[in-house]
């Protein structure tokens, strides 16, 4: 806050994201510390000292801002991994371990928030609302993952089902994500356990596997019968 | 080394991964049988191979506790099959490594920082398996070091693990289960404090520091500094494990000066320390051909109350066997003999103690022992089969012998083994007050 306080002053540009920051963070501490949404925009400018047009020059709705604030759970990870430079040694696999760690990591860092909105979502639902920001550059991100693996030959390449390889690894992120809000282990370790074995059963699956062999042999039987 | 390609994860997949090792073991005995019938020579041991390397796959898969228990087996090579034996003593040398991504993540939550920031270079895949951990290797300046990193969860999958492998237990060692009960709880204990990293740390550091007097012996130097709850880095030693020393022919000579410096090393820690690095398998000790030998892993340290101390190695004094108020009173003590016996079981098992200690403290009965004498380690073997087939100790379930005694004997049984297979002629040093009429 403080820091933020005197940016103002130096740049038109920086005042905006200044603006913009300090809204997401007066409405993060504002749900902490009542455990729901302010009543109205209004409420909420006035008990920060702005007008309600600051807000929605920024926000159309605090659902709006909620989806920021995940999306920039997921920039701030991909930052960090791109940051690292062992992190383009990686294989693909060990690249997905690496991005679930740092992300449990900056998750951690929020953990109430997180937790505040988990809470608030339907288990059962395939795509929260609230994710749908963060979802589509998890996609992306994931999308690129793929693309490599197959380039390594990490992954296979297998008619109809790779298509669907990305949406697979977004119900494993969800597992992660629901087993890590449930974790009561000393220093969350039971999800790192659970993110090891997760991610190697996927990049088992997604890997050339016995099946393969039998449908390749399969098909050269019933092509030479 | 390649990495495990996938961890059974729940209980109910570890007890699945049972189930199969059960299933599999039938399928052999089966086998087995059905081989008989047209080839009544073939021996037990086929039989036994094909058992102890479908459990070895099993445990392995499971890793951390259920690994430790295997290689607990594979140390009392007198209760086991030999086949079981070789199949397990593999399990103390690899067992599958975990993703790098999560080493640097432990590393991370210790010192905030990467590996690749704390050393100048850091292996990325483990070097070498340890039973709850991998060992990685580093190096910063000229130094080479060894940085053992713990598995996640570990400590809380113990309780679980073990419940599982008991089963298992029962049926290979032969043992009936409230004997087995009394003994897990101390095992637990045990592995639970193997997964204390801390604890290991200063332990380390007080055993090393205490015993580097001993000729002979080297110990690594520990890095508190680069050490924490589920890391500990320490110098890396170089040398060869016991087998792949002995296949290159050391002297009777180097035997002898190692064999020495091991009796040395648990003389000392056993009657001046009273505590115990009770974890005496051959990974756990590294072979020089100047003779010299490199000991790491103080993960299992037995403390030994006096009260135990005192009685047990009473026992070892040639004079007492002859004193027979004095052994009841011992045997009592040690929970030998309980108050439930019969008094033909009290003749019995009293007979059958005696036995055992005479043959036991063989060699603390002379000031010279050969261990490359097999004949010796025949005899125990064939003592130890005739007691556990004779009838009425079969017939007994009570619990004999104190939980204290389940690591000193494993301890001692590793060492007997080990300065065996070395053929190393020791001169059997003890306290003097065990020295009586020898």
């Amino acid at each position: 806050m403080e820091k933020s306080a005197k940016n103002k002053t130096v740049l038109k540009e920086s005042v905006v994201v200044d603006i913009a920051t300090k809204i997401k963070s007066a409405y993060k501490t504002y749900v902490l510390e009542h455990g729901k949404q302010p009543a109205s925009v209004f409420q909420f400018s006035k008990i920060n000292g702005m007008t309600e047009d600051v807000f929605y020059q920024h926000y159309n709705s605090f659902g709006a801002l909620e989806k920021v604030l995940w999306k920039e759970f997921m920039d701030e990870t991909l930052s960090k991994l791109h940051g690292d430079a062992v992190y383009r040694q990686y294989t693909v696999r060990e690249k997905l371990l690496s991005f679930y760690y740092t992300w449990i990591e900056v998750l951690k860092t929020n953990r109430s928030f997180v937790l505040y909105t988990l809470n608030l979502i339907n288990p059962k639902e395939g795509s929260p609302e609230v994710l749908k920001l963060f979802k589509r550059e998890f996609l992306i991100y994931v999308n690129e993952l793929l693309i490599e693996g197959k380039e390594t030959e990490e992954i296979m390449n297998r008619p109809l089902i790779s298509s669907k390889y990305d949406d697979g690894l977004w119900l494993q992120l969800l597992f992660v994500l629901r087993f890590w809000h449930k974790d009561e282990s000393q220093g969350f370790e039971k999800t790192d356990a659970a993110i090891e074995k997760a991610v190697n059963l996927s990049f088992d699956l997604m890997g050339r596997s016995p099946l393969d062999t039998m449908f390749d042999f399969a098909k050269f039987v019933y092509q030479n019968k | 080394m390649k990495e495990q390609s996938s961890i059974p994860t729940s209980k109910v997949q570890r007890a699945s991964r049972f189930i199969k090792t059960g299933a599999k073991v039938g399928g052999n005995y089966i086998k087995h049988y059905s081989k008989k019938v047209f080839n009544p020579e073939m021996g037990r041991e086929e039989l036994d191979k094909d058992n102890a390397a479908d459990i070895y796959e099993s445990l392995s898969e499971l890793k951390g506790s259920a690994l430790k228990v295997a290689q607990m087996m594979s140390m009392d090579k007198n209760l086991l099959p030999k086949a079981y034996s070789d199949k397990f003593s593999m399990a103390q040398y690899s067992a599958p490594p975990l993703s790098y991504p999560l080493v640097v993540k432990t590393f991370q939550q210790i010192f905030g920082k990467n590996p690749l920031a704390l050393f100048d270079s850091f292996t990325k895949n483990a070097v070498n398996a340890a039973s709850i951990g991998q060992v990685h290797q580093a190096t910063l300046g000229d130094k080479k070091l060894a940085v053992k990193v713990q598995y996640p969860g570990i400590a809380a999958a113990i309780s679980s693990d073990l419940k599982l492998v008991r089963p298992i237990a029962v049926r290979i060692l032969n043992i009936n289960e409230r004997d087995l009960d009394l003994y897990m709880g101390e095992v637990e204990v045990k592995l639970h404090e193997e997964t204390d990293y801390e604890l290991e740390l200063r332990r380390s550091v007080e055993i090393s520091e205490a015993c580097a007097h001993i000729d002979g012996l080297i110990f690594p130097k520990y890095y508190p500094q680069f050490s924490g709850n589920r890391v500990i880095t320490m110098d890396w030693l170089d040398g060869q494990h016991m087998r792949d020393f002995l296949l290159t022919n050391p002297s009777q000579e180097v035997r002898n000066g190692i064999g020495q410096s091991l009796w040395d090393f648990y003389d000392f820690q056993i009657h001046t320390l009273k505590q115990v690095h009770a974890d005496p398998h051959p990974g756990n000790f590294l072979f020089h051909h100047d003779g010299t030998l490199g000991i790491i892993d103080f993960g299992c340290v037995k403390v030994i109350p006096e009260h135990f101390y005192t009685n047990y190695f009473k026992l070892i004094r040639q004079d007492v066997l002859g004193m027979d108020n004095e052994l009841k009173r011992i045997f009592n003590e040690l929970d030998f003999l309980t108050e439930s016996d019969t008094p033909e079981q009290r003749t019995f098992f009293t007979a059958i103690f005696i036995e055992m200690i005479t043959m036991l403290g063989k060699p603390f009965h002379v000031n010279e022992f050969d261990f490359g004498d097999d004949t010796y380690f025949k005899e125990v073997a064939e003592l130890g089969e005739r007691i556990s087939n004779s009838k009425e100790f079969r017939a007994s379930k009570t619990a004999r012998g104190s939980k204290h005694g389940l690591y000193i004997n494993r301890t001692y049984f590793g060492l007997y083994n080990m300065l065996n297979e070395l053929g190393a002629k020791i001169n059997t040093k003890k306290p003097e007050w065990l020295e009586v009429l020898v």
